[in-house]
């Protein structure tokens, strides 16, 4: 077991070297002068040249990778951002906590809303319960994260009065924007769910505890729902990674100041190394989410563990 | 074949494909419907009452009336005007995009899958790499390195999708690969590339048609959502996503400037998700229900 955790954690390492790697390189070729946008168009050219060598923003492109990881390794500095002239790990620390919180409501809602209504479903194949959870799920799959905020703000806030539609002051304050991340996972959970346990349910063990004559309760529970788990908990980690992206969007919209908007608000300030901290910020978060389910995963499964003995 | 009654006789190949998807009525709702989306989109210059950028000063945030079916926007111009060129952009954009992630990661998946061994490797690291980066995550910053721009959008929303296609395809291959039609037609000494082309692209057809039917709706999504926010398209351009960012600030008063281009996208990605099901179920040979 101790062995299988420590291979995934040693093939984290080159992953997230890959994806800085990725993300530098897109940033690096994007279009427009660093110095010109730290200090602004008015700045004399020796001062630009100046700040180019202080970053040394003329180095080949390698040499300025490598210094940003060993930068961000090392001292946990992602640069300073060209607006506000702060440490870029300064302003990306400051609103994480606030996507996090949001994030976390909408995977704990998703979680224990999707799943349930996934095994009634499957239970109840062709009932009229399971169709129309279905539908519903469908059109969540299908509806834009940002036209569904502003229906709900539109709905609850504006017509009803009943909700805030921005900042996070109080608990209030989380319930719009999380169903509106929310919603897409919820769907897929579902759908997920249900299918998993359908194709479960049709197996020969399944069968067999019947024939037993054990309890269906049992029979579901015990049996049948631990193996139907065992995918369901990969999309869990895959949608987090959604819902992240998501928040990119929620935020815009519910006005929340979190990574997301700072990625936005900085992609139009063109504040590139805060952008840059930004996305690779979010990346490496994924990758521990992701790291995680596969340890739960191979904790779960013990067919797993056994590829790695 | 003698058709007794009910489907007592099997159909195969494209026929049984086409009988079975006929059978789930979302799906045949779903081609109608992108049949319709396809020909307005088409013939949007004939269909659109009002021009999609004269801005008309005079009748600004008007609500539906006979005049203006849909309303108008905050510079006087018609919504549904605006929303059938919107269609045509929302199509060309997931069309294009993914046409750009089936060819670039359908390559890449077919040589890793029919070649293995190291070249498998390497392509599959670098695409680990690239799935590691939420889709949308990494559309935004290709669309934040290439700059405004249709093209640019289609882009950056075709390369975010494309370890998708790679895996997908190198899937296929990978089961097609050790099959004796492709070792005939080595003993005749066709090229390992001729092989892949000929051969074995044909027969991933079906994962490939689902995947890239979901793929559409995914890119319009992604698209959609770049151009919320401001990537992507540039006003004037009537893409949906744009003009619900543009309605946003006057939701209170004039909600219809948010509500039908928001429609236009739901029931859109309505359809080709309904259709992407539909095929899947009969597409795949497994499933017998």
């Amino acid at each position: 077991m101790i062995k299988y955790i420590v291979k995934r954690l040693l093939m984290l390492v080159p992953v997230l070297l890959g994806v800085a790697f990725v993300i530098f390189t897109m940033l690096f070729f994007t279009p427009g002068d660093p110095a010109i946008s730290a200090l602004g168009t008015m700045a004399s050219p020796e001062s630009l040249a100046e700040f180019r060598v202080k970053q040394g923003l003329d180095d080949p492109f390698l040499v300025q990778f490598k210094r940003y990881v060993v930068n961000v390794l090392v001292n946990g500095d992602m640069g300073t951002s060209y607006i506000t002239k702060r440490p870029v790990m300064n302003e990306i620390l400051s609103v994480f906590p606030n996507t996090l919180k949001v994030t976390s409501v909408s995977v704990v809602l998703c979680v224990l809303l999707g799943i349930p209504l996934g095994i009634l479903s499957a239970i109840k194949q062709n009932s009229w319960m399971d169709t129309s959870a279905m539908l519903v799920a469908f059109i969540g799959l299908s509806m834009p994260v940002f036209w569904l905020g502003l229906l709900l703000i539109l709905f609850f806030s504006v017509y009803l009065g009943w909700l805030p539609s921005s900042g996070l002051e109080g608990p209030l304050h989380y319930i719009l924007p999380s169903i509106t991340m929310g919603t897409f996972s919820l769907a897929v959970f579902t759908r997920m769910t249900r299918s998993s346990m359908l194709e479960v349910i049709r197996q020969d063990f399944i069968r067999t505890a019947r024939a037993k004559g054990q309890k269906e309760s049992t029979v579901i529970w015990t049996h049948a729902l631990r193996n139907a788990l065992i995918p369901v908990i990969t999309v869990v980690g895959l949608q987090f990674g959604v819902l992240l992206a998501g928040a990119v969007l929620t935020e815009s919209i519910f006005s929340i100041p979190g990574v997301g908007r700072l990625m936005v608000e900085s992609i139009k300030m063109r504040d590139y190394p805060v952008v840059q901290g930004a996305v690779l910020f979010i990346a490496v978060a994924f990758c521990i989410v992701n790291l995680i389910v596969d340890l739960l995963y191979g904790f779960v499964d013990p067919r797993i563990r056994a590829r790695y003995k | 074949m003698a058709q007794t009654g009910k489907a007592s006789v099997e159909f195969t190949g494209f026929a049984g494909v086409f009988h079975r998807l006929k059978k789930n009525k979302m799906s045949i709702v779903g081609i109608i419907v992108l049949i319709i989306l396809a020909l307005i989109a088409i013939f949007a210059n004939f269909l659109a009452p009002y021009s999609y950028s004269k801005q008309n000063l005079a009748h600004q945030f008007e609500p539906p009336s006979k005049q203006f079916l849909l309303g108008t926007d905050e510079y006087g111009r018609d919504i549904l005007s605006r929303l059938i060129f919107g269609a045509r952009i929302s199509l060309l954009i997931g069309f294009i995009a993914v046409g750009i992630a089936l060819v670039s990661g359908g390559t890449l998946g077919a040589i890793a899958g029919y070649y293995g061994g190291i070249v498998d490797e390497v392509i599959m690291r670098i695409m680990d790499i690239l799935l590691s980066i939420p889709s949308t995550l990494l559309a935004i910053s290709i669309a934040a390195t290439l700059g405004p721009g249709l093209f640019n959008l289609m882009i950056a929303v075709g390369l975010s999708s494309l370890p998708q296609y790679a895996r997908v395809i190198r899937g296929s291959v990978l089961s097609l690969r050790e099959q004796e039609f492709v070792e005939a037609a080595k003993a005749v000494g066709s090229s390992n590339f001729r092989i892949i082309l000929k051969h074995i692209i044909p027969n991933c057809m079906a994962p490939i048609i689902v995947q890239s039917t979901l793929g559409v709706a995914m890119a319009i999504l992604t698209a959609s959502g770049l151009s919320f926010i401001g990537l992507g398209i540039q006003p004037p351009y009537p893409e949906w996503g744009a003009m619900l960012s543009g309605g946003r600030g006057y939701i209170r008063d004039f909600p219809h400037m948010t509500a039908f281009p928001g429609l236009a996208i739901m029931i859109t990605i309505l359809a080709l998700n309904y259709l992407g099901d539909g095929l899947r179920d009969a597409l795949d040979p497994k499933l017998k229900r």
